[in-house]
């Protein structure tokens, strides 16, 4: 699964939200495959990001929750997880 | 009577349990709110999606891992050593030319790390210390002659270090002699990456993509089970 999420990274590099939320799409769609890999849990919040660019902000915000859910239990000081933290809280309020 | 009661405490038990067919055996599970973590992310006020049966397997794995990656000690050995693992290991004929013990070796250890990694429970190793398959494989891959599996495994986990937020971890692993090395695509991209989560950006742009081979300058297979390139991992790792 490595390169659907190097693509989907290659992708939100590059802005484009839709080509990169459909690879990071594959993680969570096949969650039988991808298991306890590590990078499953990062695809949570790929799509997150993905969906944050793409303006859809209600959908980003249940993807930045589930991903948060998934790392209830992280290091409190894991730059990745207060950095999605920090994301999640600049979202803009549901209307 | 006596139907209408069985039938109404049946519909209470079938409220509050299932059972569930997931990987060759019946599971008894609670109906609401069993996934790892969803009591806590609800009490966080976290919106956790009700998890689909595709998450069965993952499910099953990780509700144990939870508790093991919160002890200090860390998960036990015995816990996250699937019997599969070993039958794999002691059983090498079973996986035919796929087989690669320098893979599977370490692969229990490194099935309990990455079951933590995935909850990004990674204290009080930190994570480039052996909490993953990538950090360790190397080494396997490299005493048992995969110089070309030792190269990917440690640019895997300098991919890891960088992706979970530790550029300078990740500028160690990927070795400034990679640049010099003609990895392939894939290997590129992943150093790439690495590198790029570190703002060096002279060391990225000075990855230069190998050059096409043709079919006739392309190095034959020389093992009967894999193809060995002939890449610079011999330059990396000699000595």
């Amino acid at each position: 699964m490595y390169p659907a999420y190097l693509r989907g990274l290659a992708f939100l590099g590059l802005k484009q939200g839709p080509a990169a939320g459909a690879e990071f799409q594959k993680f969570i769609d096949h969650r039988g495959v991808v298991l306890n890999f590590p990078l499953a849990a990062l695809a949570q919040l790929g799509r997150a990001r993905t969906q944050a660019l793409a303006g859809n902000v209600a959908a980003a915000r249940t993807s930045y929750q589930n991903f948060l859910g998934l790392w209830h239990g992280a290091d409190a000081d894991l730059p990745l997880f207060q950095e999605a933290k920090s994301q999640y809280a600049r979202l803009p309020a549901a209307r | 009577m006596f139907w209408n009661r069985f039938r109404r405490f049946s519909l209470r038990l079938q409220a509050v349990f299932s059972l569930r067919w997931c990987g060759g055996t019946f599971f008894l599970v609670a109906s609401r709110g069993t996934a790892p973590g969803t009591i806590q992310a609800a009490q966080q006020g976290l919106d956790v999606a009700p998890q689909s049966s595709a998450f069965c397997a993952p499910r099953r794995f990780l509700s144990g891992s939870a508790a093991w990656c919160s002890r200090p000690s860390g998960p036990p050995a015995r816990a996250t050593h699937p019997r599969r693992f070993e039958i794999d290991f002691l059983a090498p004929a079973r996986r035919g030319a796929g087989f690669r013990p320098a893979l599977r070796d370490l692969r229990p250890d490194a099935v309990r790390r990455e079951a933590c990694a995935w909850m990004a429970s990674i204290r009080p190793q930190p994570m480039a210390r052996g909490n993953i398959s990538s950090r360790r494989d190397p080494a396997g891959a490299l005493r048992n002659g995969y110089k070309d599996d030792a190269v990917l495994w440690q640019l895997l986990a300098a991919f890891h270090e960088a992706e979970i937020g530790f550029p300078a971890q990740a500028r160690q692993l990927a070795d400034p002699r990679l640049k010099t090395a003609g990895l392939d695509r894939y290997s590129m991209a992943l150093a790439a990456i690495a590198l790029d989560r570190h703002d060096a950006a002279q060391s990225v742009q000075a990855l230069q993509p190998p050059p096409v081979a043709s079919s006739a300058s392309r190095p034959r297979c020389s093992s009967p089970t894999r193809c060995i390139r002939p890449t610079s991992a011999d330059l990396l790792f000699s000595g």
